[in-house]
């Protein structure tokens, strides 16, 4: 747990930040955002002691993080930054072992270690230990960047705008593996930002800054919920709604749906359907192949004639995808219904504008 | 090439000056004439490809060792039937060629590919060079005679010239790489630094000489102690100190530039890592600012060794001895016995330091 009382950072006559209180519980992902030059940067950095704080106090743990040699100090808690500063005369591998080197680990440790940190995101060690920085593209760096901060395990991780630097689809990508990878080590991480839909997609909490002080704390959906006051609201933009939905599953949503195999012909179906209702056609193994709708149904010869065929791979939408998505393809395809399917297109249920609606 | 070697009947007076045909004879003077013709044909066509990368990178060096060789050779049948007090220098006709096939030689090497046979050229000239020295080819040249007149003094005052500079620049790494690390550390004491080690830099080197024996008598003056320890106020003491200030200014400038050259984010994640300031020194700040750092040896090495050759005129010794001699008793050979191999130290310094720097700068720069 992080917890900072009344941290106050003065530059002459300006007040990079002001009286903060801001408490991190342990494995929450907590994201600051704001305006540039709201005190993000600053506030993460006293945090390792980069910079001294003019006033207040920073614990960890509940111990003081004054009573540690700075150095000690950082040693125990990651750090990654958006412009990465690999060290350019060293390989991938040595850029990982910098702060396990630090703390004198043994070599077999050290090697075992960086393997595993290459390979949890996603590089291969065998293409990637021995090359060095300059070989690599900026989110392979990054990654290496992320690999390096979490070398010696360290319960808390800092990140100032790792993935600013990013073309939007390699930061998507590293979002989501970062997200994977959070949820795998449980870390303590405090993340700057001022990418909006970065935070709500990473963060478990959000603290909103302005001009070096705390605006709102709380979580995604509560943000966008309720914001604090105006300023939070405009942040947060005029797409709030899309962006809650971005945050919900389709999983507690959907409902079991009617279907019928081709094989069960067009008396089955038409006993089958409900006024207002559509039946999805399924093959024998129950891969979803079109749906029928009450009308179509009417003056058809037989069930073929009555489907209109889909994709399940294109329109399918799977359980875990968010709202935001659901509704595009919804939007896409011109559904009132969609079908929700597994890996393989095997129908598991429908998912209703309605529901979207009222969730 | 009028003016290929210059016959003097004794080693003061004016000479007269014979071409290459009349001093070398036509086999060897044609066979030369040849060589050197085709190298500037290949310098000056375009075309070629292959042949005239090979060309330009294998023949100076040959040429190079025939034109020493011709020189030898030519100073052999002048001297046949003349008094042993007569001399024979170098003109033109000698040292223009000498000077141009270095260059088309390192320009060739700089901008084509392939390096064997420019390398194997290189390596059997100066072999042979050797050898005409060594077996006496080159005995009956003036050079060679005022060179036979002192040999042991030349090879004493050349361990001199090399001791003085070498020492000079070791003290000034021991010293300006501190101070380029002060000035990067605490900036406001670069602007003093560097205008203090300018202002030394601009300070004629004669002029330096003769501020440092005034100012190094009134300090024995005072601890007479020094003086018993060897320090005198004329000789290597001045000089060392001369030559160390003037070789402190390429070490502290290179060592500030190349540390300032290290990405601000490099700094910043080494902080985040938690490594102290001696380890961000000596892991990363260091090594990625060593090529610099050791330009600027290189650059003070250069200057060093040319610079010592004036210290001879304090009496540091040195190969400035011969070039001082040569000077008041108007003999231009042992001028040249000094200058020449002053160059050729230079020369090799600099290749070695070139070297040196390609070998220890990190992969991955
Ligand atoms: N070394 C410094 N000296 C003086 N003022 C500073 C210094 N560092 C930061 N500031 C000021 O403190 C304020 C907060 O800076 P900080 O870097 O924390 O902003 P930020 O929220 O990270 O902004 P951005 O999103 O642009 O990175 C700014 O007004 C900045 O000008
Ligand atoms: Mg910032």
């Amino acid at each position: 747990m992080i917890s900072l009382s009344g941290v106050t950072k003065r530059y002459g006559e300006t007040l990079a930040v002001k009286a903060l209180d801001l408490s991190i519980e342990s494995g929450e992902f907590t994201v600051l955002i704001g305006p540039s030059g709201c005190g993000k940067s600053t506030t993460l950095r006293m945090v390792n002691r980069l910079i001294e704080a003019t006033a207040g106090k920073i614990e960890i743990d509940g111990e003081d993080i004054a009573s540690y040699r700075p150095e000690e100090l950082r040693r125990r808690i990651g750090y990654a930054i958006q412009s990465v500063g690999l060290f350019p005369h060293m390989t991938v591998e040595k850029n990982i072992a910098v702060v396990p080197t630090l703390l004198k680990w043994d070599e077999a440790r050290i090697k075992h270690r960086v393997g595993e940190l290459l390979e949890l995101l996603s590089l291969d060690p065998a293409i990637y230990s021995e090359k060095y920085p300059s070989q690599l593209s900026g989110g392979e760096a990054q990654r290496v960047g992320v690999a390096r901060a979490l070398a010696a395990d360290p319960a808390i991780l800092l990140m100032d705008e790792p993935f600013g630097a990013l073309d939007p689809i390699t930061r998507e990508s590293l979002q989501r593996e970062f997200l994977r990878v959070q949820r795998e080590l449980k870390k303590t991480i405090l993340f700057v930002t001022h990418d909006i839909d970065e935070a709500m997609a990473m963060a478990s909490k959000i603290a909103i800054m302005r001009d070096g002080s705390l605006i709102q704390y709380a979580a995604p959906e509560e943000i966008l919920e309720s914001p604090a006051d105006r300023f939070v609201r405009e942040f947060i933009g005029a797409d709030s709604a899309l962006k809650r939905l971005a945050l919900l599953k389709v999983g507690p949503l959907f409902k079991r749906a009617k279907s019928i195999k081709e094989r069960e012909g067009l008396v089955a179906a038409k006993e089958r359907i409900v006024e207002g209702e559509n039946l999805w056609l399924t093959d024998e193994k129950g891969v979803v192949k079109g749906w029928i709708s009450p009308r179509s149904l009417t003056g058809a010869e037989d069930l073929t004639e009555a489907t209109t065929s889909l994709d399940p791979r294109a329109a399918g939408i799977a359980k875990d995808d968010n709202l935001r998505d659901a509704l595009s393809t919804m939007v896409k395809f011109g559904f009132r219904t969609a079908p929700v399917v597994d890996k393989g297109g095997i129908l598991l249920g429908e998912l209703s504008l309605s529901a979207i609606l009222e969730a | 090439m009028g003016n290929f070697v210059t016959f003097h009947a004794n080693r003061i007076v004016a000479g007269a000056p014979f071409t290459i045909f009349e001093s070398a004879g036509t086999m060897v003077a044609a066979a030369l004439l040849l060589l050197l013709a085709a190298i500037i044909c290949a310098s000056l066509y375009s075309g070629g490809g292959k042949w005239r990368d090979y060309a330009l990178g294998a023949l100076p060096p040959i040429a190079t060792a025939l034109l020493i060789y011709t020189a030898g050779h030519a100073a052999r049948a002048l001297s046949l039937d003349a008094t042993p007090i007569a001399r024979v220098s170098l003109g033109s006709g000698f040292w223009i060629p000498l000077l141009l096939l270095p260059v088309i030689y390192f320009d060739s090497i700089q901008n084509n590919e392939g390096l064997l046979a420019p390398a194997a050229a290189g390596v059997l000239s100066t072999v042979a060079v050797a050898v005409f020295f060594v077996y006496g080819f080159m005995d009956d040249l003036s050079l060679m005679k005022e060179f036979a007149n002192r040999s042991d003094r030349f090879f004493s005052e050349l361990s001199t010239h090399l001791t003085l500079s070498g020492v000079a620049v070791s003290l000034a790494v021991l010293i300006g790489a501190p101070l380029g690390l002060l000035a990067e550390r605490r900036e406001r004491l670069s602007g003093p630094t560097f205008f203090t080690l300018n202002v030394l830099q601009t300070i004629p080197s004669l002029a330096l000489f003769s501020i440092l024996i005034p100012l190094i008598a009134a300090l024995l003056a005072l601890f007479p102690t020094l003086k018993e320890a060897g320090v005198g106020a004329i000789g290597s003491t001045p000089a060392l100190i001369a030559l160390t200030i003037y070789s402190i200014l390429p070490v502290a400038r290179n060592t500030y530039t190349g540390l300032r050259t290290v990405d601000s984010a490099i700094i910043e994640a080494a902080r985040g890592m938690g490594m102290t300031p001696l380890e961000r020194l000596l892991k990363v700040e260091l090594p990625i600012a060593s090529p610099i750092i050791l330009g600027g040896v290189r650059i003070a090495l250069v200057q060093a060794i040319g610079l010592t050759a004036v210290a001879a005129l304090i009496g540091a010794g040195g190969m400035g001895t011969f070039i001082f001699l040569g000077i008041g008793q108007s003999a231009d050979d042992l001028i040249l016995l000094g200058a020449l191999p002053t160059v050729l130290v230079a020369l090799i310094a600099d290749g070695a330091m070139q070297g040196m720097i390609k070998i220890v700068k990190p992969k991955g720069i």
